[in-house]
C-alpha cells in the first residue's frame, strides 16, 4: 500500500452515527475530512470549502435534499463536475443504483463498511 | 470494542431517541390525517436510519426488526398502501417495540420476543397485502448478517450494477491460463469522466494491483491514434484515448474485473491471458465479447468518426490489440507518463470554472454538551451574585466617585441579567420531548384498561429548563396513567352519561406570571368524594367525624398511602399514588393543585419554576444577621408604619406579656 496523501473528503449524511463512524475511519486514515448533514448542507459545505474536497461520499436518503439532488447539483456546478462522488448505500435496489449512476455518482460504498473497504474505495478514485 | 467505537456507539444511541421522536412525531401526523409526502419519508427515514446504524453495530435483532418495518413503510411511501388508522396503529405499535429493541440494545431489559413476533407479523401482512412490493423483506439476503467483513469488494456481489454480465464469466479461465501474462486493453467513453472517474485512477488502482506481485512492474501502451489535431475538431470532454496493459501473470483475472467494476457501463474494456488465442473459445474470449458488447449497448453519445477503434465494439481482441500496437502512433510509456497524459485529457476536458455561485445555508444549529452550559450558567450565577454584592456596596456612601461607580454598576446589572436570561435561553427546551412520550404511555395505559383514550397535547413549543423537562417525565407518566385508568370511565359508562365512548385527556402547558403551568385534564368521571372519604377513613388517614371541604376531600388523593382503584390493576395501583407526584412536584419548586366536577371530569394543574438554575431571593436583616429567603417563598411584602404598630399595641403588648409569663416560668424551672 502507499502511503494515502491528506486528501479532503466531504462526507454527507443525516446520520450522526454514520458521519461519527465515516470521520474516524477516514481521519484514521490520514484524511482531512469535511462533512454537511443533508444535502443541501453538504452542498452549501461544498461550495464554501477551501480547499475544495477532493472526493464526496453520499448517504442517498435524507431530508430536504436527498442524494440524487445532490449529486445532480454538484455535477451542475462547473468546478465540480469531475469531482468524484461515492453514494453510501444499503439499497440492494439496482433502480436506484442506477438512478444514482444516472446522476453522476461515480461508485457505490455498501453500508455497513469496514474501514478497509472504505479507503480502498477512496484510493480507488483518488488515484 | 474501542473507546472511539464506544463513543460512536452513543452517539448512536443519542440518535435513535431523536430518530424515535421523529418517528412518533410522523405517525402521529399521519394518524392525525396527514398525507404529505414529506411526513411519510421523514417516518421511512427515522427507521432507516436506525436500521443502518444498527447495521454497523451488529445489533441484528434492532435490525431485523428495523428491516421489516422499513419494507412496510415503503409501501406507504410509494403510495401502494393506504394509512388507514388500522395500519397507522400496527406502525404506532411497532414504534414501541422499535423504541425498546433499542433500550435493550443499549443495555436495558430484554423485549419479549413474543411481542417482537407478533409486531413482526402484523408487519409482514401489511407487507403481504403490498401488491406491488417485492416481497423480499423477510429474505435475510438483504440484511447484513456479517456486519465486519468487506462489504465493499470491488468485485463482490453488492456491486453488480444491471446486468453487468461482463465481470461473471471470468473465473472459469484464470487458473488454467495462469501462467501468462495479462493483458487489459480499456478505452474509456465520455461518459466515465462526466462522473468523476478518471483512467488515472484505472492505471493507478492496476499499479496497485501489479505491485502486489513479485516482479511488481506494469508495462503500459496508450493508443493516442483517435487524437484529433489541435483545431475545431478537437473537443476536450471527448474521451480520445485508449490504453493496454500488461500485468505480471500471478494476478487474477477477477482482481482486474474488480477494478473495473465501477465503469463497466462507461467503459470498453477485455482482459485477456497473452498468447490465448482468442478464437478458440476459452473463458477469455467469450468474456471477451459480452464486455464489448455490453459497452457498445450503453454508449449513447458515441461519435463513429471521431473514434472508429471503439465503435467497432465487437472486434474481437485480436483486432483490438492489433490496432493498439500499430506502430503509427502507439508508443510505450511508464505508468508516470501515461497519468501524466491522463490527468492532461482530463484537465483540458474540464471547462474553465464558472463563478462560484451563491453560498447555500450552512449549518444553523450545534450541539453543545450540557456540562458545559451548566457550567457556564454556574459562572453567570456568580457574576449576578458578584454584581449584586458591588451595587449593594455602591449604595452605602454617596460621594461623587460613587454615583458614577453606582452608575456603571447599575448598567452592568443590565448586561448580567441580560447574559443571565440568554445563558438560561440556551438551556431551555420544548416541552414537545417530555409531552410526545406521553402519547405512548397513554396509548400502553389505554391498551391495558381496555379503553379508548386519546390524548391531546397543548402548548408543546412552551420552553422550560432542561433539567425541569427531564424531571417532569416521571410526574407526569403516573398522572396520565391514573388519568386513563381512573379518571376515563368504560365505554359503556361514558356512552350511558351521553359521552362519546372515546375518552380525552388534555395536556397543556404554557407560561403564566413567570411560571410554567402545566395541566392534565381528562373528561372522565370526576372525584368519586364519598368513596374518596370512605377510603380515607377505611386508611386511617382521616377520622369518620372529620369534617372536610370537597377540596379537602380531593385533596385527599395526594395522602401517602391513599389508593381508590378496585383491584390493584397492573398500571396504577401500586402503592405509590399522587402523593409521590405532589412530592416530585414540590422537589422541583412546584406546587400541585387539584379540581374536579363530578361527571364532567378531573383538572391536575403544577405550577412550576422556570428554572432550577438560578432562584431569585429577598434580603432580610434581623438581629444583625443577613438572610436570603427565596421569593417564590414570599408570600407578601409590607412597609410597615408606626401607626400600624399602635393599631395593634393591644395585640403587641398581649404577645409581650405571654413571652413575659413564658420566661418567668422558664425561669422558675431554672431551665434557663
Amino acid at each position: 500500500m502507499v502511503e494515502t496523501q491528506a486528501l479532503r473528503i466531504l462526507t454527507v449524511d443525516d446520520s450522526r452515527t454514520m458521519q461519527s463512524m465515516l470521520r474516524k475511519a477516514l481521519e484514521g486514515a490520514g484524511y482531512d475530512v469535511i462533512q454537511g448533514g443533508d444535502g443541501l448542507e453538504g452542498l452549501g459545505v461544498l461550495q464554501n470549502a477551501m480547499p475544495p474536497p477532493n472526493a464526496i461520499i453520499t448517504d442517498i436518503n435524507m431530508p430536504r435534499m436527498d442524494g440524487f439532488g445532490l449529486i445532480e447539483a454538484v455535477r451542475g456546478i462547473d468546478r465540480f463536475k469531475r469531482v468524484p462522488i461515492l453514494v453510501l448505500t444499503t439499497e440492494s435496489d439496482p433502480e436506484k443504483k442506477a438512478r444514482a449512476r444516472a446522476a453522476g455518482a461515480t461508485g457505490w460504498i455498501v453500508k455497513p463498511f469496514s474501514t478497509d473497504s472504505l479507503v480502498a474505495a477512496i484510493r480507488r478514485v483518488t488515484a | 470494542m474501542s473507546d472511539d467505537m464506544d463513543d460512536i456507539l452513543q452517539v448512536f444511541f443519542q440518535e435513535c431517541d431523536d430518530q424515535l421522536q421523529e418517528l412518533e412525531r410522523g405517525l402521529m401526523a399521519l394518524s392525525d390525517g396527514a398525507t404529505e409526502h414529506e411526513t411519510i419519508n421523514a417516518v421511512f427515514r427515522a427507521v432507516h436510519s436506525i436500521k443502518g446504524g444498527a447495521a454497523s453495530f451488529g445489533l441484528e435483532n434492532l435490525v431485523h426488526f428495523a428491516h421489516v418495518f422499513e419494507s412496510a413503510l415503503d409501501g406507504l411511501r410509494s403510495d401502494r398502501v393506504q394509512p388507514t388508522p388500522e395500519i397507522v396503529k400496527v406502525f404506532l405499535k411497532s414504534m414501541d417495540v422499535l423504541s425498546d429493541l433499542v433500550s435493550e440494545a443499549r443495555g436495558g431489559d430484554a423485549v419479549d420476543s413474543a411481542r417482537v413476533e407478533e409486531s413482526r407479523a402484523e408487519l409482514q401482512k401489511i407487507i403481504d397485502s403490498d401488491s406491488g412490493s417485492s416481497g423480499e423483506a423477510t429474505t435475510d439476503d438483504v440484511i447484513p448478517t456479517d456486519f465486519v467483513p468487506v462489504a465493499f469488494d470491488f468485485g463482490s456481489d453488492g456491486f453488480d450494477f444491471g446486468e453487468d454480465s461482463a465481470s461473471d464469466t471470468s473465473s472459469s479461465s484464470s487458473e488454467a491460463l495462469s501462467g501468462s501474462a495479462l493483458v487489459v486493453t480499456f478505452c474509456p467513453h465520455d461518459d466515465m469522466y462526466a462522473r468523476g472517474d478518471d483512467a488515472r485512477n484505472l492505471l493507478k488502482s492496476l499499479e496497485d494491483l501489479a505491485a502486489t506481485t513479485p516482479d511488481g512492474t506494469l508495462h503500459v501502451t496508450c493508443d493516442r491514434s483517435n487524437l484529433p489535431v489541435l483545431d475545431a475538431e478537437f473537443n476536450p470532454v471527448k474521451s480520445y484515448l485508449s490504453w493496454r496493459v500488461e500485468l505480471p501473470a500471478e494476478i487474477q483475472e477477477d482482481a482486474v474485473h474488480a477494478v473495473f467494476d465501477w465503469v463497466s457501463d462507461v467503459c470498453d474494456f477485455t482482459v485477456t491471458r497473452q498468447g490465448n488465442d482468442p478464437g478458440s473459445g476459452g473463458g477469455g474470449s467469450s468474456k471477451t465479447d459480452t464486455s464489448t458488447e455490453n459497452a457498445s449497448d450503453s454508449q449513447s453519445n458515441f461519435q463513429p468518426d471521431t473514434l472508429p477503434e471503439t465503435t467497432s465494439a465487437s472486434a474481437t481482441q485480436q483486432s483490438l490489440e492489433s490496432s493498439l500496437s500499430a506502430p503509427t502512433q502507439s508508443s510505450s510509456v511508464s505508468a508516470a507518463s501515461v497519468q501524466a497524459s491522463a490527468k492532461q485529457t482530463a484537465s483540458a476536458a474540464s471547462q474553465p470554472a464558472a463563478a462560484a455561485r451563491k453560498p447555500l445555508e450552512q449549518a444553523v444549529s450545534i450541539r453543545v454538551d450540557l456540562h458545559r452550559i451548566d457550567e457556564l450558567m454556574d459562572l453567570v450565577g456568580e457574576l449576578v451574585i458578584a454584581q449584586a454584592a458591588l451595587s449593594s456596596v455602591c449604595r452605602k456612601d454617596d460621594s461623587s466617585v460613587q454615583r458614577e461607580l453606582t452608575e456603571s454598576v447599575n448598567a452592568m446589572q443590565i448586561l448580567t441579567r441580560d447574559i443571565q436570561d440568554a445563558v438560561m435561553a440556551v438551556r431551555a427546551q420544548p416541552v414537545r420531548t417530555v409531552f410526545q412520550r406521553m402519547q405512548r404511555v397513554v396509548r400502553e395505559a389505554a391498551s391495558m384498561t381496555n379503553k379508548n383514550v386519546v390524548l391531546i397535547l397543548e402548548g408543546e413549543d412552551t420552553e422550560v429548563d432542561r433539567t425541569l423537562v427531564e424531571k417532569l417525565t416521571d410526574p407526569l407518566t403516573h398522572m396520565l396513567r391514573n388519568a386513563v385508568d381512573h379518571g376515563i370511565e368504560n365505554a359503556d359508562v361514558r356512552l350511558a352519561a351521553g359521552k362519546t365512548a372515546e375518552g380525552h385527556i388534555t395536556l397543556s402547558a404554557g407560561h403564566r406570571s413567570g411560571r410554567i403551568l402545566i395541566t392534565v385534564k381528562d373528561d372522565g368521571g370526576g372525584i368519586n368524594r364519598d368513596r374518596v372519604r370512605a377510603v380515607a377513613i377505611e386508611k386511617g388517614i382521616i377520622t369518620p367525624d372529620a369534617v372536610l371541604t370537597e377540596e379537602d376531600i380531593d385533596n385527599l388523593l395526594f395522602a401517602p398511602g391513599f389508593s381508590t382503584a378496585q383491584k390493584i390493576s397492573d398500571l396504577s395501583g401500586r402503592g405509590v399514588g399522587m402523593d409521590v407526584v405532589k412530592q416530585a412536584i414540590m422537589n422541583l419548586g412546584g406546587r400541585v393543585t387539584i379540581s374536579s366536577v363530578p361527571g364532567q371530569g378531573t383538572t391536575f394543574c403544577l405550577s412550576l419554576p422556570l428554572t432550577l438554575a438560578v432562584l431569585d431571593g429577598m434580603l432580610i436583616s434581623a438581629g444583625g444577621s443577613i438572610m436570603v429567603i427565596p421569593i417564590s417563598s414570599v408570600v407578601e411584602t409590607m412597609l410597615c408604619l408606626i401607626k400600624m404598630f399602635i393599631f395593634c399595641l393591644k395585640e403587641i403588648m398581649w404577645f409581650l406579656f405571654a413571652v413575659i409569663i413564658c420566661r418567668w416560668y422558664l425561669w422558675q424551672k431554672n431551665w434557663v
